[in-house]
């Protein structure tokens, strides 16, 4: 019982410290906030109710996979081609910029599926290119090449709306 | 080496917070259950405990009103007739003498309560004279 406790306790504590950055990596792989949402708390309850997550060695990466997976699997369920919602919000942009935020995921929609979920698990999910590798079965230096492509791609998208490279030196 | 451009780059993208997602609802599920379970629990341990004392209760006052008229019945039957000036005058004017008075005071004689159609042993012993 106390340790059932425990375990809820902890899962709350890690639903706090990374659920933004999961709901945006389950967001940009749906395409709909909504079914990203019921994927994060379908992940989160089932983790409450089988109490895995205490076996698993690198628990932030294990989130990440479990909610890809969630994801992945609705996904096969509804048969659909994953189309990216063109108004929801993903970001609270800074001084209320939405201009700026509506951008950004412009962009990020424009990337590549492979090269999006690295950008959002590296910067937003802050994982390393080993756990990324580890979560998408792939080497740390493919991760890290298909990042410099998409950082290049996200800048290039970007700059011209934001004035060059004023817009965030 | 990392680039320059792409770090501050990221500077600038980090500065978008995602989104915090709805609260988990699994707060809000579980106490309805475990809310249920203790009421339950609560009125059957309530209502057992009101039948046991019910129960309890009728069976003491049953044994205390048999044991008051079982007692008193006894007190009736052992209890002699109080000694009143009358029935004191009353033994004076018939005993044969004032020790005989004095003994029928101190040690009444109990009535025994043999049917008519049978004996007292006693009273037949006593009547026999035996021979040693």
């Amino acid at each position: 019982m106390g340790g059932a406790n425990q375990n809820t306790d902890e899962i709350e504590v890690l639903y706090r410290q990374h659920g933004a950055a999961l709901l945006l990596f389950a967001s940009t792989m749906s395409g709909d906030r909504g079914r990203a949402q019921d994927a994060l708390h379908q992940v989160f309850l089932k983790l409450i109710e089988n109490e895995s997550l205490s076996r698993a060695a690198d628990k932030k990466a294990y989130l990440f996979a479990c909610v890809r997976n969630a994801v992945l699997n609705d996904s096969n369920l509804q048969r659909r081609n994953i189309v990216l919602e063109a108004d929801s919000v993903w970001f609270s942009p800074q001084d209320r910029d939405y201009a700026a935020e509506q951008n950004l995921r412009r962009a990020l929609n424009s990337l590549p599926d492979d090269q999006r979920e690295v950008v959002v698990l590296h910067v937003w999910g802050e994982l390393t290119f080993s756990q990324i590798g580890d979560l998408l079965n792939a080497s740390s230096n493919t991760i890290a090449s298909r990042y410099r492509y998409a950082l290049g791609k996200l800048r290039n998208s970007m700059l011209p709306k934001e004035n060059s490279c004023a817009g965030f030196r | 080496m990392p680039d320059s451009d792409d770090e501050r780059f990221e500077t600038y993208l980090k500065q978008f917070r995602p989104l915090v997602p709805d609260v988990l609802p699994a707060r809000e599920i579980r106490p309805e259950p475990r809310r249920r379970f203790v009421l339950t629990i609560c009125t059957v341990g309530t209502v057992v405990a009101m039948v046991i004392l019910g129960v309890v209760t009728l069976r003491v006052l049953n044994h205390r009103t048999t044991g008051e008229s079982a007692q008193s019945a006894t007190v009736k039957g052992v209890e002699p007739a109080p000694l009143t000036i009358r029935r004191a005058n009353a033994l004076l004017a018939t005993a044969p003498s004032y020790k005989a008075v004095m003994n029928e005071l101190a040690f009444p004689v109990k009535r025994s309560t043999v049917p008519k159609d049978k004996q007292s042993a006693l009273a037949v012993l006593g009547k026999e004279k035996i021979k040693l």
